[in-house]
Parts: structure tokens; sequence; C-alpha cells
């Protein structure tokens, strides 16, 4: 006969179970045990022959401090150190007093640059402007009709997406010449 | 408007609409010595004072894209006790000297050829075969600036497109309309305002008014009805039509055109 431990899995470690493979009859065994925890001083010993050995320790893979951190926790750790500053800036730049004022004449000089295209700039819209209000009167003038035509509230006219933005170097294909009237 | 003028204008002067068709420029004009020192000098400031780059973030640690990445960095001079630095002690940290630039090296394939983020980049040439050979009827010419369409009248000579206005139409519809007739159909053109953006106002008594027009695509091709009233055409830049036209008809019409 066999004898099932509390998982349903047959026990072949304790010595009872030895004995119970030589098909010994129960009753006999009952009398061994009854005999033998008679005979022995402590009642504990037999205990601990009967109980399976299941516990058995392994190498330790995790060291103690890490244990807490899961992969997961670990990768929020590493973005959100992307994003903070501490480790990664650089040293205060701490210029000599000749390049504070070399650095300062640099952003002056720029600035006047800036300053003189965008003069350019201004007067160049404001004379086409006048250009167009001396265009308009004109034609009011001498055809009032086309005036009433052209003077017409264009507001929201918006730019082409076909208007290509100006880059650095041309496209491989410069212009697009098959065009066809759609 | 002054008085003068006023008086001398009737209602019964001829109108012309002209149209002044532009090609903007297809690459950026090219930066002086000053902006090219400028930027330059800003880029490196701007490096020097970036935050180091946090190689643990994009390559795994222990894996073989991170070797492969660390291997090709140029690595900075550390730390070593009883040594004197001229140039001031290492600070290292991420493996960066927190006082210097980082440059920062992508690895290239094995094969040479680099991925798609290495492999250099390939610029087309600004200088195209129309300008090689000057032709200035091409659109691929001078990309750098922009090229206004003049064309040529077999009576009058180098000029605006020019066209008479008829009865119901606004300017711009008669420039455009006018444009497709001389030029055929196949163009695609932006008008930019049905207002004109000038008017010359000749000794005959008749006046000329500007429309600003933007070429998309497609080509101006002179069409079989147009051939015996035009002899040719040419895209050109400003500088290149004030050769072309006379000197006082540009000095009018010099504000409508942009480099």
């Amino acid at each position: 006969m066999q004898k099932r431990n509390y998982r349903g899995i047959k026990r072949n470690n304790s010595p009872v179970d030895i004995v119970l493979e030589y098909s010994v009859s129960q009753e006999y065994l009952t009398k061994m045990l009854s005999i033998s925890v008679r005979s022995c001083s402590c009642q504990k010993n037999v205990v601990n022959l009967i109980k399976p050995l299941n516990q058995v320790r392994y190498k330790r893979t995790k060291s103690k401090n890490s244990s807490g951190i899961t992969p997961q926790t670990q990768r929020i750790i590493t973005q959100l150190s992307v994003l903070s500053a501490r480790k990664k800036q650089p040293k205060m730049l701490k210029l000599s007093k000749e390049d504070l004022i070399k650095h300062q004449t640099i952003q002056t000089a720029w600035k006047t640059y800036q300053d003189i295209l965008k003069q350019e700039r201004q007067e160049s819209l404001k004379l086409q402007y006048n250009k167009i209000d001396e265009a308009m009167n004109v034609l009011q003038e001498v055809s009032p009709k086309l005036y009433k035509q052209a003077n017409v509230d264009e507001s929201g006219k918006i730019f082409p997406m076909e208007l290509r933005v100006p880059t650095d170097f041309p496209p491989r294909k410069i212009w697009y010449h098959e065009y066809k009237k759609q | 408007m002054s008085a003068t003028a006023k008086t001398v204008l009737s209602k019964n002067v001829p109108i012309r609409a002209n149209l002044i068709l532009s090609r903007i420029p297809l690459v950026v004009p090219e930066q002086t010595k000053m902006e090219k020192q400028y930027h330059e000098y800003q880029n490196q400031l701007e490096r020097r004072l970036m935050w180091t780059f946090p190689a643990y973030h994009y390559f795994k640690k222990g894996t073989l894209s991170e070797h492969k990445f660390l291997s090709v960095q140029n690595k900075p001079i550390s730390k070593v006790p009883g040594v004197w630095y001229p140039k001031g002690i290492p600070d290292i940290q991420h493996g960066r000297e927190r006082s210097k630039v980082q440059e920062v090296i992508l690895p290239k394939s094995e094969t040479g050829e680099g991925t798609n983020l290495t492999r250099p980049v390939e610029k087309n040439s600004i200088v195209t075969p129309a300008d090689e050979s000057g032709n200035t009827a091409s659109l691929e010419r001078r990309l750098r600036n922009t090229l206004y369409l003049l064309v040529n009248y077999k009576k009058t000579g180098w000029n605006f497109p020019k066209f008479e206005i008829k009865d119901g139409a606004s300017l711009d519809i008669i420039a455009e309309d006018g444009l497709r007739n001389i030029g055929g159909e196949n163009m695609n053109t932006w008008t930019i305002s049905k207002k004109p953006a000038g008017v010359v106002k000749n000794k005959d008594g008749s006046c000329d008014f500007f429309i600003k027009s933007h070429i998309l695509a497609g080509k101006f091709d002179i069409a079989k009805e147009a051939k015996n009233e035009i002899k040719e055409y040419a895209w050109l830049t400003k500088e290149e039509i004030q050769e072309k036209l006379n000197k006082d008809y540009f000095n009018e019409t010099e504000y409508l055109l942009s480099k």
C-alpha cells in the first residue's frame, strides 16, 4: 500500500515510507511505532524522523540593498535622472575681464547689425505701403470700377501650401516642371 | 496725391495691368562673414554650457551597443593624486570633463558605411547646370535669388508682361489670364493681392499698374498665338533686370523687386 502526504505527492524520503514500500501492513506498523515510542526516552526524535526534508538553501542572487527595487522602479529612476540637472551641469563659465569685454563687444556689434537690417526692412516696407496707397489713389481717379473691384477685404487669405520655404541646400528635384492645369 | 496730378488724370486714359511674376529663392541667402563668425561663436558657447549627454539612458548597462558607444568616445584625463594639472584639476561626471565641451561621437557600423544616423549628408550643389550654361529661360537658376519674369516684346523690347484691360475683369484677373494667354496653361501661380502694388504714369497719359504674383509650379512657355508678339522670355534677378530695362523705368519699379 501507498501513503501520500498532504500535497498528494508520494513520499519516499522518510524511513516510514521505505517500510511502507515493503508492503508491511498498517497494523504492524502502528504496533512497531507504539513500541518504539514507548521504548524511546524522547518522543520528539520520532516526530523528526517522520517529518520530510523539504527545505533547500540556494546561493543568494540578490544583494540585501537592491532587493526592494524592481526593474520597473529602476527604469523610472533612470528616466527621472535624465531630466534632472544633478551631476549633468557643466562648470560655471567664468570669464576674465578681458574675455568679458570681448563678449560684450561681440553682442553689441551683433545687435547693431540686426538694427541696421531691421531699419532697412522697415524702410522698404514703408515705401511699398506708400506705393500701394498711391496706386490705389490713381486707380480711383482713372477707373472707379476697377478700384471697386480691387478694394475688397482680403483678410484671411493664406499662403498656399505649395510655396516652398527656402532651405540651406536645394532639393534633389529643383523645380516641378510637369504641372498640368487641373 | 497732389492737386496737380489730379488734374492730369482723366477717366479715359489707357490702363494696363503689368504682372510681376516671381520665383522665390529656393536656398537661403549666403551668410556674411560676420554672421558666420557670430553663429560659430554662439554655437561653441551653447555646447560648452550644455548638460552632459545621459548615455546610460540610451544604452542599457552591459549591452553590446553600450560597449560600442563607449569605445568610440574620447576619454577625458582622470584625476590622479599627487599629479599637477596645468589646465586645472579634472572634474569628471558621467565620463565628461565638466569644464569642457562634450563631444558625443556616434559609432559607425562595421562595414564602414554608417547607419541612417551616421552616414554623411550629401549636399546638392547650389550652382545648377542652368547657371553654368547661362540659360536665362530656366527656372532652375540663381537659387539664392528671387527671379522675375521678363518678356522681350518685338515692338518695345524687354519688359514685364503687360496686358490691356478688358471689360468687367479686375486687374489681378486680367494679369493672370493674360499670363496664361502668352505663356500656356500649365502654370500654378498665386496672386498676392487684388490691389496693385504700384503704378507708373507714362508721358502719353497711360497708366501701368503692377500686380504681384508667385509661380509655384509648372513652366512658362511662349504660346503659339503670342509668338508673333513676343520674341523671348527670361527669368532674371534684380541686378540683371537693371541691365535689361531702361534706367528711368527701372528706378520707378525698383522698390517692387527684392534681391
